[in-house]
């Protein structure tokens, strides 16, 4: 067995005795588990029993890539976090780019998994073999990127010779939502997964552009499929804007159709005195000195820097936002100057959090500010929409755990259930605590309902992408309470698939069969869309019996009072989701193959996605 | 036709070879003095290791100098010049009337002075029949002393740690490769050699070899004796001058040359290891003895030989070496206590970076680090660009001083590239030796 | 004779043309670069290299330039490295001894020596059909008959009147 598109090692790091040492990726796990979400799932289940909550020691963190890093496939640098997350509690599925995978493979590892806690602060530092936890006691308190820029100098490297995964502030003072950045700009964010890093007392991993080789088996076919994937991005029309402008243009398409999360949900029309052509995708750009940054190999058009090029902040260096930080730190909060909202969204990328759920937080608090749910005395100040600095002034105040940050920094589901009342009324989040992304999901139903009843900490099939490789309808009505649960249950499974390969999901947007050759090129696999989507599916249903152990079932599949609300006006104003809510839930369970009563995955299905421990271990051993 | 005779095929002489060849496609006559084939020293240590065979060290064959109508004269000695007349005379009394001479007869290496130092299996290390002789005495578990660790040590180490001898290293100053890397450096690799076997003995004043059966006792001023089955002595050379005293030609360490690779004697050139010539960084004239040095000045010598005016600015003094996959290389002005020094250590690679400055000028470099280190080689040659060309790096000095290793960016700021690449040696784009030919 | 050699050199021959102010920093060239010379994806042994300018916001790929000088091919001492048809300064594996006198007579920094096959390497074109171009997405660096020049050196520059260039201080 050759390691076509592996490593072949996962590096094991046990922080409470500072010990490190390889363990093989065993051959025979790779086809079923791939990688990344997979391999994390297999080894939250196996490893991470009920009674280990989050902040347990014993908790693992999975930094996971893929067989597709490191590989020539657009945008293969990939990292898949796997942990039981600070937000639910259980577990998390969250990714980031930039070059982690690739330069981890280059080392000799498919993925990092840490146990234990450490007793003082560190960081990884990986150079081929060389894996050494460092002290990191002149790294606190410093942001993401102070973090890079400081490790960068500690170990002379720059550009992409040294990936560096870290957490700031909000992680060290374990906010509930803090994320995982690294590279400049790239956020694994969901469920609290830079919290459980902070809580095991890990700074940052810093990895070394490995001098070591990754073999495909089939690279001249590998090539070809690269850029047959790449021919599709540059020329489908469901994916050239994303090639030319990321998401960019996601602001005035979904302003079209009711979904931008407009302070806090209390609107969906567009302020008069926003200029549109500002918000166009080529209009945002514009607007600054624009630097290309890209992932490992990848030819997209996106994750750059860019140069604020006026305001308070001119002349500042940020990542440019994709769609969730234009939302986020900008049309959730009432801002609306770009200028100012993408420097706003560098500042939570650096202090590491969230960015969906900062938004959610201090859309909230300003509502709340605004109808006096709040004061100006609990706050310490007052915060009105779109205030840039006085949003920033509430991230310190939170990544500090201080005042009222304090309370803020368990995020909005905790906050509000502790404020009750009207306040709570207001709050956008899911009762599972899954943060939603930044649109106003009262529009997209497909997302609201994915992300209730995702079991990674956020949604599990996430945007149909050709929906017609399984026979799916190419495109469903967002509102159509049949189709659009038939489509989320329906789809089920490819997304799990794509984590799991250490690529971009924007670069596998690509018709199943093209992604499929170009990972039976790097692999050597006859994989076809059908296994993909099984092992997809698996991996899906493994992360729900783990949190199904973890005691987080159906009871909690529902939105908050205010996300699952009726638009007062706008394209859809009237239009009620929760009037249809059991009814898609149950046509999502008969689809995904899930137990409606008890969430369970049927046996049927587990033993059909060979997973018959599950099983067992779910209905017992004579199901 | 003009009449060009050569003293010597190594390097210098060969590569004159080669470039009048390349100038006047057969247009003149070549006499090459030899007393042996041509061959290369700078690949003995890879015979050594049994990497290549025999015939992979010679450079040119008697048909190859055929083909290039060269007349060879192998297995002659030259005995002295009479310039006045224009003549070579060879041992034997033999006389070869020459146009142009240039000397080209290297070095010899230099045992140090001890008794038992001319014993049997104490050998030097510099020609191919020393080779071969040393070649033959090594293998799996002989124990060998090397006595010096200089860069020519160096070359050979890899070599004989490869034949699974027991290896001991012995320098006479405190620290190894005294003549290429400073304290620092030295005590890197001499860890690095120490972890992978290699021992190591410095401040070590070698008093005698004696026989001990068949092996041989090496005792010393100081310190226990060292038994060993044998001796390596590489420790020095000399250029070979002796036998151009009294033809005129100024001598000091070798024979002073210009920017020509011309002497004081009008028609005769010297070239290689016996030429004392123009330093790239200082303009001082020197003896490098190094083979890239030997290659200029053969081929600037050959090119004013041939009637062309080829002046060159100097070769950079330079040496690399890699000892068990750690790469070692310095450039220029490196040990020059005047010049303000940027240095770092990165134990953990190990790697070592030492750059030295004049002004906004590079003037001399170390660089230390393992061989698969991705910006090893990468930075060598850049640290040599940068130092060669002398380039205004000002901008740059502050970062450096802060982060000597980020030589990369220094050097593609520098626009050194691009003051480089207009540049050839000769005035006109190098081909391949394999393209050289005579007309027929 | 004299003309029959010239055919790969002066005049007509192309050349890997960098126009950094479109590269991104993907590192793609290197990837297929390191294919090319090993057979797997292997950046540390790519001879075309990517630096970083103005913190994380500027790069630049750097390769042989193939000058006429030549520097690696006269000091070779076993005439190993030859001038392909393409007109690269080429390295015959069979003929290189490993010694390195072509990395420190390299002034460019681009002639490497392989740990792992004893022997020097360096970029020869890939044979007239250069990989690093061919996969660039952003046609940062092409292939076709242009100027032997440096053409990363003003860019850098440009970026470099402090090493953080004008973001000194942000970044």
């Amino acid at each position: 067995m050759t390691d076509y598109a592996y490593a072949g090692e996962i590096l094991r790091v046990d922080l409470s005795s500072g010990k490190t040492w390889g363990e093989k990726f065993e051959a025979a796990d790779r086809r079923k588990w791939v990688g990344g979400a997979g391999l994390g799932a297999k080894i939250l289940w196996e490893e991470v029993p009920p009674d280990v909550g989050w902040d347990h020691p014993e908790n693992r963190l999975v930094l996971a890539t893929g067989p597709l890093a490191g590989l020539p496939v657009w945008g293969t640098g990939g990292l898949t976090v796997v942990t039981r997350g600070a937000m639910t509690n259980g577990a998390t599925n969250t990714q980031a780019n930039g070059f982690f995978g690739a330069n981890l493979k280059y080392c000799g590892y498919d993925a990092i998994v840490f146990q234990g806690e450490s007793p003082d602060w560190v960081y990884l530092h990986i150079r081929d073999d060389g894996v050494e936890l460092r002290d990191a006691s002149e790294l606190l308190g410093k942001d993401t990127w102070e973090t890079q820029q400081s490790l960068e100098k500690t170990l002379n490297l720059s550009g992409h010779n040294l990936s560096v995964y870290s957490i700031g502030p909000a992680g060290e003072n374990l906010v509930r939502f803090a994320a995982i950045q690294g590279d400049y700009g790239h956020v694994a964010s969901k469920n609290g997964c830079g919290t459980v890093m902070g809580k095991k007392k890990v700074k940052a991993v810093a990895i070394e552009r490995g001098t070591k080789g990754v073999a495909a088996a089939h690279p001249k076919a590998l090539f070809a499929a690269a850029d047959d994937i790449a021919h599709s991005l540059q020329t489908d029309p469901s994916t050239r804007g994303l090639y030319l402008y990321g998401t960019l243009g996601g602001v005035r398409n979904l302003q079209g159709m009711g979904a931008l999360p407009i302070r806090n949900y209390t609107t969906n029309v567009w302020p008069e005195e926003v200029e549109t052509q500002k918000w166009e995708a080529n209009g945002l750009r514009e607007g600054f000195d624009h630097r290309g940054h890209q992932c490992s190999a990848c030819g997209m058009h996106h994750c750059h820097m860019q140069v604020i090029s006026s305001g308070p902040y001119k002349g500042q260096v940020v990542d440019e936002p994709e769609y969730e930080g234009w939302s986020g730190a900008g049309w959730t909060i009432g801002a609306t100057d770009p200028q100012q909202v993408t420097w706003m969204n560098t500042q939570l990328d650096r202090a590491c959090v969230d960015v969906n759920e900062f938004g959610w937080l201090c859309g909230w608090v300003m509502e709340c500010q605004q109808k006096g749910y709040i004061t100006d005395q609990d706050l310490g100040f007052r915060l009105e929409w779109g205030d840039i600095d006085g949003a920033n002034r509430l991230l310190e105040m939170i990544c500090k755990r201080e005042g009222m940050g304090d309370l803020l920094a368990e995020g909005t589901k905790l906050a509000a259930e502790k404020l009750g009342g009207e306040a709570q009324d207001c709050a956008i989040y899911t009762e599972v605590n899954n943060s939603p992304r930044g649109h106003d999901h009262r529009s997209r139903w497909e997302e609201m309902i994915d992300t209730c009843t995702g079991s990674g900490g956020t949604m599990d099939t996430a945007p149909p992408v050709f929906p017609t490789d399984y026979g799916l309808p190419a495109r469903v009505h967002p509102q159509d309470a049949e189709e659009v649960p038939k489509h989320v249950g329906g789809l089920r499974g490819r997304r799990a698939y794509e984590d799991s390969l250490g690529a971009c999901v924007f670069t596998t947007r690509a018709p199943m069969d093209v992604l499929c050759r170009s990972i039976q090129a790097a692999t050597g696999w006859d994989v076809d869309k059908d296994e993909a989507m099984q092992t997809g599916r698996r991996i899906n249903a493994l992360m729900r019996a783990f949190n199904l152990r973890c005691g987080i079932g159906p009871e909690v599949e529902k939105p908050s009072r205010r996300y699952g609300s009726t638009p007062v006006d706008g394209p859809i104003a009237g239009v009620s989701i929760m009037d249809q809510w059991e009814k898609m839930l149950d046509i999502w369970y008969e689809t995904a193959g899930y137990d409606r009563e008890t969430g369970r995955p049927k046996p049927e299905l587990l033993r059909e996605l060979d997973l018959e421990d599950v099983a067992e271990a779910l209905w017992g051993a004579n199901v | 036709m003009a009449r060009h005779v050569i003293v010597g095929g190594g390097t210098a002489g060969w590569n004159a070879i080669t470039t009048l060849r390349e100038l006047d496609q057969g247009d003149s006559e070549i006499i090459l003095v030899a007393d042996e084939t041509p061959y290369s020293r700078m690949v003995l240590p890879y015979y050594l290791a049994r990497d290549i065979a025999e015939s992979h060290v010679y450079i040119a064959s008697p048909p190859k100098l055929a083909a290039l109508s060269v007349d060879a004269r192998l297995g002659a000695r030259a005995e002295k010049i009479d310039a006045s007349a224009g003549k070579l005379i060879l041992e034997g009394g033999d006389e070869v009337e020459y146009d142009n001479l240039l000397i080209a007869t290297g070095s010899s290496a230099v045992k140090a002075p001890v008794p038992g130092a001319d014993g049997e299996n104490v050998h030097s290390f510099w020609t191919f029949p020393q080779a071969r002789a040393v070649a033959s005495g090594v293998g799996e578990g002989a124990r060998v002393a090397m006595i010096g660790a200089g860069f020519i040590a160096f070359t050979i180490l890899n070599a004989l740690v490869s034949q699974g001898v027991k290896l001991t290293v012995v320098e006479l100053e405190s620290r190894i490769l005294p003549r290429m890397i400073d304290d620092t450096g030295a005590g890197i690799v001499q860890d690095w050699l120490n972890d992978r076997g290699v021992e190591v003995r410095t401040s070590a004043q070698l008093a005698s070899i004696e026989d001990k059966g068949d092996a041989k006792l090496l005792k010393f001023k100081e310190g226990p004796d060292l038994e060993v089955d044998l001796v390596i002595m590489a420790t020095g050379i000399k250029p070979n001058i002796d036998w151009v005293a009294g033809s005129g030609l100024e001598t000091n360490q070798g024979i002073l040359v210009d920017e020509y690779c011309r002497t004081n004697v009008e028609n005769i050139y010297a070239a290689g290891d016996i030429a004392e010539g123009p330093d790239a960084v200082t303009g001082e004239k020197v003896v490098h003895a190094i083979e890239p040095t030997a290659m200029q000045h053969g081929r600037v010598a050959a090119a004013n030989m041939a009637g062309q005016e080829v002046a060159y600015k100097g070769s950079l003094l330079m040496n690399i070496v890699d000892v068990l996959d750690m790469e070692i290389a310095s450039f220029g002005a490196w040990d020059d206590a005047d010049a303000e020094v940027f240095e770092a250590v990165r134990a953990e690679r190990p790697a070592y970076r030492k750059l030295l400055f004049h002004g906004g000028r590079l003037t001399g470099a170390i660089i230390l680090g393992k061989t698969r280190e991705i910006w090893t080689t990468n930075d060598v040659g850049m640290l040599k660009g940068l130092v060669y060309t002398g380039v205004d790096i000002s901008e740059w000095k502050e970062h450096l001083r802060e982060n000597p290793f980020d030589v990369k960016r220094a050097f593609l700021a520098s626009g050194a590239a691009g003051g480089l690449l207009p540049e050839t040696i000769l005035g006109r784009p190098s081909i391949s030796a394999h393209e050289i030919a005579v007309s027929s | 004779m004299r003309e029959a050699l010239s055919s790969n050199r002066g005049g007509a021959m192309k050349i890997l043309k960098i126009i950094p102010e479109k590269c991104t920093g993907c590192m793609r060239c290197e990837l297929a670069c390191s294919y090319e010379q090993t057979g797997t994806f292997q950046p540390s042994k790519a001879v075309i290299r990517v630096s970083a300018f103005e913190g994380h916001t500027s790069y630049a790929p750097y390769t042989c330039p193939q000058c006429d000088e030549a520097w690696c091919l006269t000091a070779c001492p076993v005439e190993a490295i030859g001038i392909s048809p393409a007109g690269a300064k080429d390295v015959a594996d069979d003929i290189c001894v490993g010694c390195k006198l072509c990395t420190i007579a390299c002034p460019y920094g681009t002639m490497f020596y392989d740990i792992d096959t004893h022997k020097a390497f360096k970029c020869d074109l890939c044979g007239g059909n250069p990989a690093c171009a061919s996969v660039c997405p952003t046609d940062a660096i092409v292939y076709e008959e242009a100027d032997k020049t440096d053409w990363v050196g003003p860019f850098a520059a440009e970026r470099a009147k402090s090493p953080a260039g004008p973001l000194a201080g942000v970044l």
